[in-house]
């Protein structure tokens, strides 16, 4: 029977294996090192990180539109403008992650979505309404996002984004709102420091993501082990199927939050920059968005929210400077 | 002699049939049946255990008591079934082994369920993680082996029956022909002698007649109820439960679809379970077969009501998605836990008690007709050997006065 089991589930992770191949979004322009030095580079850091670069990016990555002006005040979007059409509508629409903890979860007490990724979604309702409890989330995974933001079904889209070529391609992204790093999670006590150290060994990340390829593109050659979703990653690790979770520090921040047993380890392995995809036919309301973050970080709101739900990662980082292209 | 051989041959096949016939019914009434009935109420009790489950994590990290207390008692039942299945299972290795699988992996998936809970209950996503990673175990690995037994056991049945069924035509013919010898040897002793009876012929032939008429009243009556019990079991084998678990897998798709957001359960999943207990209406899928299949008026009225809480619990469950596509979360959470006759888990619950109203019936039936026809066969066997015995002896007796008389 448990060899029968074995024979299973090592089926699905070789199916998961070979799906991750196939269906691999475009997330090419992501940096996939494999001559990093990420022992040269502090973290936590500001944006980007330069050593981490292997290639450069084939597009202006980071350059967003530029605020103009001041923020309007809640109730007085411009006429005619994107905002005033969502004031009109009464709610803001936002894709959001599936359930991440820390980012984008649902706190099972009051049945509301909370988490780092929330909080933007609120501020910016905030400055359009007054009111941060006017959004509409709708709960897709990432191609999902990025249809709806592209289509305009969604006015924003948000959750663990990492900004690349490809994607800009579809759609418009905000400044960068948080840079995340490729780390490892493993057991407490288990030894393991980094990725080259688990040669051979199974390493889980969700399904289709840049980190599995990271983890496939490791030379020292860990297994790399595909799932839905990343929370599945902790119960693998939990039920010892799986050595070690690789994937983006804030989504690593949300499993070691869940089983205080766990600690994630070793440097970033690569640069995530997180942004908030946007209609590109909504210029107006890219600015917008860009100038609500921009007083955020001013007036401490990015810091409080850091503190509030990513201090497993270490006291805050500086907030990272956004970038335009005007 | 001739004609003695004859007649206890043809009463030896008649009596052989007939008790290869009781024996197939004695077969499926003792050894067949109970076992397909663990064996279908342990796939349903899982089946039944993990839409319970998952509907549990819909409100939140506070399980309502009467979802722990309902699951308990499915996963008793599940235990206790499979425990009685696999004794009962006995030389059947194959059956037994499945049956050892199932009780293997039984408290792995129980396992599981206990950890989506306890992280559930301190509102971590990971228990809705664990939740997902159990319901995988049942829906992909545990049911599958569930309903390779009850394949099993329906096509032990359907061997029963192919033993149970075919005219003997070998003991008729047999029949005939002694019969056939009886009357000629009488016609043959009446010009010889100018005797009219031959005591121990007649006797003979009244023992040969008597027995036939017996052999087929009894074969053709029993046959009837033996045709109306495959006919239930059929129904119930091919279509209604089949119906059942559909319609529990689709519950638990369901629920988890709305509590376990990042992949897994689809509401397209859900369709297409949907689509497995009633296409077109309840004229097409499990429920449609179950209509074409039933063989009496009562069994189609507890298939119509059962195609209509189908219908019901459609619609109840389009109006929780509509909410939810909208963005609604909430909304579409309180609608699905809603308790008014129209709500989704009111409609569930009735289409859910309908089917079993249904299985209940067809099973009762079909116990009854088994009954009935082991009945009617009981002492044929004996009875039309004992009859060949006192024919030959009646033959033997007649033949061997008329033989002396020539000494």
């Amino acid at each position: 029977m448990s060899i029968r089991l074995a024979l299973a589930s090592s089926a699905v992770a070789a199916v998961l294996l070979v799906g991750t191949a196939a269906d691999q979004p475009a997330d090419h322009s992501a940096p996939v090192s494999q001559t990093a030095k990420p022992e040269t580079v502090t973290y936590p850091s500001t944006v980007p990180f330069p050593g981490l670069e292997p290639t450069a990016p084939t597009c202006d990555l980071l350059g967003s539109l530029r605020p103009q002006g001041p923020l309007p005040e809640p109730g007085r979007m411009p006429a005619g403008s994107t905002m005033a059409g969502i004031a009109e509508r009464g709610r803001l629409i936002v894709a959001i992650g599936l359930d991440t903890y820390l980012i984008s979860f649902r706190n099972p007490e009051t049945g509301q979505l909370e988490g780092f990724d929330i909080d933007i979604a609120g501020d910016i309702a905030e400055v359009i309404f007054g009111d941060r409890s006017r959004v509409e989330y709708r709960q897709l995974g990432v191609p999902g996002r990025l249809a709806a933001a592209e289509s305009g079904d969604v006015d924003l889209a948000a959750g663990t984004t990492t900004i690349t070529c490809r994607r800009r391609d579809q759609v418009e992204f905000s400044t960068v709102y948080y840079q995340a790093g490729q780390r490892v999670l493993v057991n407490r006590g288990s030894g393991i420091t980094s990725l080259d150290g688990l040669a051979g060994r199974r390493v889980c990340a969700a399904r289709g993501s840049t980190s599995l390829q990271k983890v496939l593109a490791t030379p020292s050659g860990p297994v790399p082990v595909g799932v839905p979703s990343v929370t599945d990653c902790l119960v693998m690790l939990q039920l010892g199927e799986v050595d070690a979770v690789s994937t983006d520090d804030a989504l690593l921040a949300g499993l070691a939050a869940q089983d205080p047993r766990t600690e994630i380890v070793g440097l970033p392995l690569t640069a995530e920059p997180y942004g908030i995809m946007i209609n590109p036919a909504a210029p107006d309301l890219v600015r917008f968005v860009n100038a609500v973050l921009e007083r955020r970080v001013e007036d401490g709101r990015w810091r409080a929210s850091y503190q509030r739900w990513l201090t497993t990662l270490g006291p805050p980082p500086s907030p990272p400077e956004p970038q335009y292209r005007d | 002699m001739v004609l003695v051989l004859g007649v206890l041959l043809s009463g030896g096949v008649g009596a052989y049939a007939a008790y290869v016939r009781a024996e197939a019914t004695r077969d499926i009434a003792e050894r067949i049946e109970p076992l397909n009935a663990d064996v279908t109420t342990l796939y349903r009790s899982l089946a039944a255990a993990d839409a319970t489950v998952t509907s549990g994590f819909l409100s939140g990290s506070l399980e309502p008591s009467w979802v722990r207390a309902r699951y308990d008692d499915q996963v008793t039942e599940a235990t206790a079934r499979q425990a009685q299945a696999g004794a009962q299972a006995g030389e059947d290795l194959v059956t037994a082994d499945g049956i050892a699988d199932i009780a293997a992996q039984l408290p792995v998936y129980t396992g599981l369920v206990e950890r989506a809970r306890a992280n559930n209950r301190q509102g971590l996503p990971l228990g809705v993680a664990y939740l997902r990673r159990a319901s995988e175990l049942m829906q992909s690995s545990i049911l599958p082996e569930a309903e390779e037994l009850q394949r099993r056991q329906a096509a032990e049945l359907r061997e029963a029956y192919r033993r149970a069924e075919p005219v003997p035509v070998v003991a008729l013919a047999a029949c005939a022909v002694s019969l056939a010898g009886l009357i000629w040897a009488q016609l043959f002793l009446l010009q010889r002698t100018h005797r009219v009876f031959n005591i121990g012929l007649v006797a003979a032939t009244g023992a040969v007649l008597v027995g036939l008429l017996w052999w087929t009243v009894t074969w053709v009556i029993s046959a009837g109820y033996l045709q109306d019990s495959r006919g239930h079991s059929k129904s119930v084998s091919d279509a209604l439960g089949p119906a059942q678990i559909a319609a529990l897998e689709a519950r638990a798709t369901e629920s988890l679809a709305l509590v376990a957001r990042d992949g897994g359960a689809t509401d397209d999943d859900f369709t297409a379970q949907m689509q497995l207990l009633a296409r077109n209406e309840g004229a097409g899928g499990a429920l449609g077969a179950a209509r074409r299949l039933a063989t009496d008026q009562e069994g189609r009225d507890l298939t119509d009501t059962a195609i209509g809480e189908a219908l019901g619990y459609q619609e109840a469950h389009q109006e929780v998605r509509r909410l939810d596509a909208d963005g609604k979360y909430r909304q579409a959470v309180e609608a699905a836990l809603r308790t008014d006759p129209a709500s989704d888990l009111t409609t569930f619950d009735r289409l859910d008690s309908a089917l079993t109203d249904a299985v209940e019936r067809e099973r009762t039936a079909f116990m009854g007709d088994i009954d009935r026809a082991q009945r009617w066969l009981t002492g044929l066997a004996v009875g039309t050997g004992a009859l060949a015995l006192a024919a030959a002896v009646g033959v033997a007796l007649g033949v061997r006065s008329r033989l002396e008389e020539y000494r």
